[in-house]
């Protein structure tokens, strides 16, 4: 073996002890495959070389990515004159992460594996199809079923339970404005340093009412909602959940169940009569002198789910200003269904919008953004794929001077 | 089979003339497979070109291929061999008529079960032809786990092995091609056997080329066009994302139709070609980026 050969052989030894620890189950027969294929490829062309070592040694798309990766690292290394030993264990430590970062997105099942196997050939890896979960989370929650649903909220969960600024203060070291009594009450101890303390307002849990229409015309969006009300009812501490159709219900023993099931059946017990028409104004009324203080208070968040037709718009108008002044704005609409409620000419729609912030909760996806939203000052994340469920709440402003 | 190319670049340039323009990796694996003579395992999503690689190798090798289209429940029987039940049952009739005596049971089993009477099927054909044809086994992913098990050692030794007659092994190793669309995942010990190329979705300056050479009629607005359009649409979560088959078939069906420039409706009218499921239509009617993209295309007519 001349000399060109064994540096050719020592270079391609540190790249397979990178591409061991990114877990490729490399030999040597294949070291001996590659130095093989090397003889019949232009040496000088690293594009040629990078895709034969990838035939050699990859085995699936994930991999296939991690080698890209490590093969350019592995270049960078050569490029200095003499790799060295701090080189080479930063080369290796990188190879490393980028494994861990591939197994993050490439190749994994996203769902368990139900006992009939009907998944089992299904696993669609991230980047390359869209996966069952992304096609589902997309798709108007009226055309999934209770199964796929389910599946879906087994994984789904917000980044944490909701959160909102208390009225109460802890000392903290760190906080907005200096408390000097707590500083010198607890500076008479210790030593000469003094540690500042600060007014730091608490966190609590974010309390959240929710309306949710039982009526007919929102027939199809019941048994979702009430699906994602039961599963987020277990993440968070302090929600509330009434339905209202001609009368108002509080639903939320019934959704503390913890079958799924037996919660939905509770609700179809305790709000039998669905159907029929719907009263938002008299709801909002009745939650005012029935449960203010008790299901909703002035730190409550209020979020009706409706698709906004009433009856009368005059009695709505008066309660729905009275709520959105009694919770300084914190009322929230979300809208199922497709249609825009922003082109509507409705006059209880046009009201609902006027007192409210808009959302539009046709997809799973745009559900999880409304709710995130509920908290205080977190804006929504930027739509990754460009579908509609922005605010809409300038756009229905813009809606209504063009209407008008 | 000898590799009649001297470098990774005139290979290129050879499918380039026939048709198939190739990225650089996927021509280096496929120069590779033939000079170490090992099979090409192509995964890659539907419609970007894999079965038509192997295509435009026969013809470009000058040698005849052999097609295995793989299903569920595909077996030894439709893969490799079988025996011609008839035919045997001929020679046991004659046996018996013409042999006054009668035929001795073992005589005749022994000539039954003896290359006369198989039936080669894909497999056995790619290993006895001589010169070696180019063996296209197109979608493993779509065949069991057995059939796998099957493959194992054709793809290792390329030999078979039919207990009643013997070992069959190939004088000339054949070019085997095999394709996956990843429905399902391929067992390892299959792809430890082949070199392994992803064969992805052509970049735009490749898919505008391949597009004009296959349909010189289309005029350059409308190139331009069906390629951003398709560009966003892979960019989008569909289920279904348009592969180069399915750019190719709305290219050829908008040349058909006599457009000059893409219009909204156009699209509208001709979207099936591209989008072919019903939550993936659904999804492009909800999304922003795609309304875009059209409200863009329309005003381009009119500035
Ligand atoms: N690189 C390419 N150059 C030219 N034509 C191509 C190329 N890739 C794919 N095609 C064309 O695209 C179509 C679909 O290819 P096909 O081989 O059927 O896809 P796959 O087998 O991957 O599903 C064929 O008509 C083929 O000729
Ligand atoms: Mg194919």
């Amino acid at each position: 073996m001349d000399d060109d050969a064994r540096v050719l052989v020592d270079n391609l030894g540190v790249l397979m002890r990178g591409l061991r620890r990114a877990h490729f189950p490399l030999g040597t027969a294949d070291l001996k495959d590659a130095l093989k294929a090397l003889q019949c490829v232009n040496l000088a062309d690293p594009v040629e070389v990078e895709a034969a070592l990838a035939a050699l040694w990859c085995r699936d798309w994930p991999s296939r990515q991690v080698f890209r990766a490590a093969f350019e690292q592995w270049v960078m290394l050569l490029l200095r004159q003499s790799p060295d030993v701090v080189g080479l264990r930063t080369y290796l430590a990188e190879v490393a992460s980028r494994r861990r970062d591939a197994s993050k997105m490439g190749g994994v099942s996203w769902f368990p594996q139900p006992a009939d196997g009907e998944l089992a050939n299904e696993t669609v890896s991230f980047g390359v199809g869209a996966t069952r979960d992304e096609v589902w989370r997309y798709r108007p929650l009226d055309r999934l079923s209770d199964d796929e649903l389910h599946q879906l909220l087994t994984w789904y969960r917000p980044r944490r339970p909701l959160q909102g600024w208390a009225r109460l203060y802890d000392a903290k070291p760190t906080g907005r404005r200096l408390n000097l009594g707590e500083t010198m009450r607890r500076g008479r101890e210790g030593s000469e340093w003094v540690r500042m303390y600060f007014d730091r307002p608490r966190l609590e849990p974010l309390r959240v009412t929710l309306l949710l229409d039982l009526s007919g015309s929102t027939q199809h969006y019941h048994r979702p909602l009430l699906q994602f009300l039961h599963a987020m009812m277990r993440h968070e501490r302090a929600l509330e959940v009434y339905g209202f159709s001609t009368r108002l219900t509080r639903l939320t023993p019934a959704l503390r169940l913890t079958s799924v099931d037996r919660a939905l059946a509770e609700v179809a017990a305790l709000a039998p009569h669905r159907g029929g028409g719907t009263r938002i104004g008299d709801s909002l009324k009745d939650l005012w002198e029935r449960e203010r203080g008790r299901g909703i208070g002035g730190r409550s968040t209020l979020v009706v789910i409706s698709d906004g037709f009433d009856e009368e718009s005059e009695d709505l108008d008066r309660w729905l200003s009275r709520w959105a002044g009694y919770l300084h704005g914190r009322v929230h609409w979300w809208h199922p269904g497709p249609s825009d409620p922003r082109q509507s000419r409705i006059a209880s729609v046009r009201t609902l919008a006027k007192h409210t912030r808009v959302w539009r909760i046709f997809t799973l996806n745009a559900l999880g953004k409304a709710w995130e939203a509920l908290q205080q000052g977190e804006s929504a994340s930027p739509e990754p794929f460009g579908i509609m469920e922005e605010r809409n709440e300038h756009l229905m402003k813009e809606g209504q001077d063009s209407g008008t | 089979m000898k590799n009649p190319y001297r470098s990774v670049g005139e290979l290129a340039d050879t499918l380039d003339a026939a048709g198939y323009l190739a990225d650089p990796a996927l021509a280096t694996a496929v120069f590779l497979a033939l000079s170490l003579e090992r099979p090409l395992f192509l995964e890659g999503q539907p419609g970007v070109g894999k079965t038509a690689l192997a295509g435009v190798m026969s013809q470009l090798l000058n040698r005849p291929l052999v097609r295995l289209q793989c299903y569920y429940g595909i077996d030894l029987k439709s893969a490799a061999y079988d025996w011609n039940y008839a035919r045997q049952m001929v020679h046991i009739r004659l046996a018996e008529t013409l042999t006054p005596a009668g035929a001795r049971p073992e005589d005749v089993e022994r000539d039954v079960y003896s290359r006369d009477y198989l039936a080669p099927r894909p497999l056995l054909t790619a290993l006895t032809m001589n010169p070696a044809p180019v063996l296209l086994i197109d979608e493993v992913d779509r065949a069991d786990e057995a059939f796998e098990a099957l493959l194992l050692e054709f793809l290792g030794e390329f030999q078979m092995t039919i207990p009643e007659v013997g070992t069959f092994r190939a004088e000339e190793i054949p070019l085997a091609v095999l394709t996956s669309n990843r429905t399902r995942d391929v067992h390892d010990a299959l792809r430890r056997r082949c070199l392994y190329a992803w064969v992805d979705f052509p970049d735009p300056d490749r898919e505008r080329a391949i597009l004009a050479r296959r349909c010189p009629a289309l005029g350059d607005d409308l190139l331009d066009g069906v390629v951003k359009a398709v560009a966003v649409l892979r960019d989008m979560p569909l289920a279904k994302r348009p592969g180069l088959a399915e750019s190719l078939d709305w290219a050829q069906a908008l040349a058909r139709l006599g457009a000059e420039r893409l219009t909204p409706e156009l699209v509208e009218r001709t979207l099936g070609l591209i989008v072919k499921y019903y939550d993936d239509l659904d999804l492009l009617r909800r999304s922003d980026r795609w309304r875009l993209l059209l409200e863009r295309m329309g005003r381009g007519g009119h500035g």
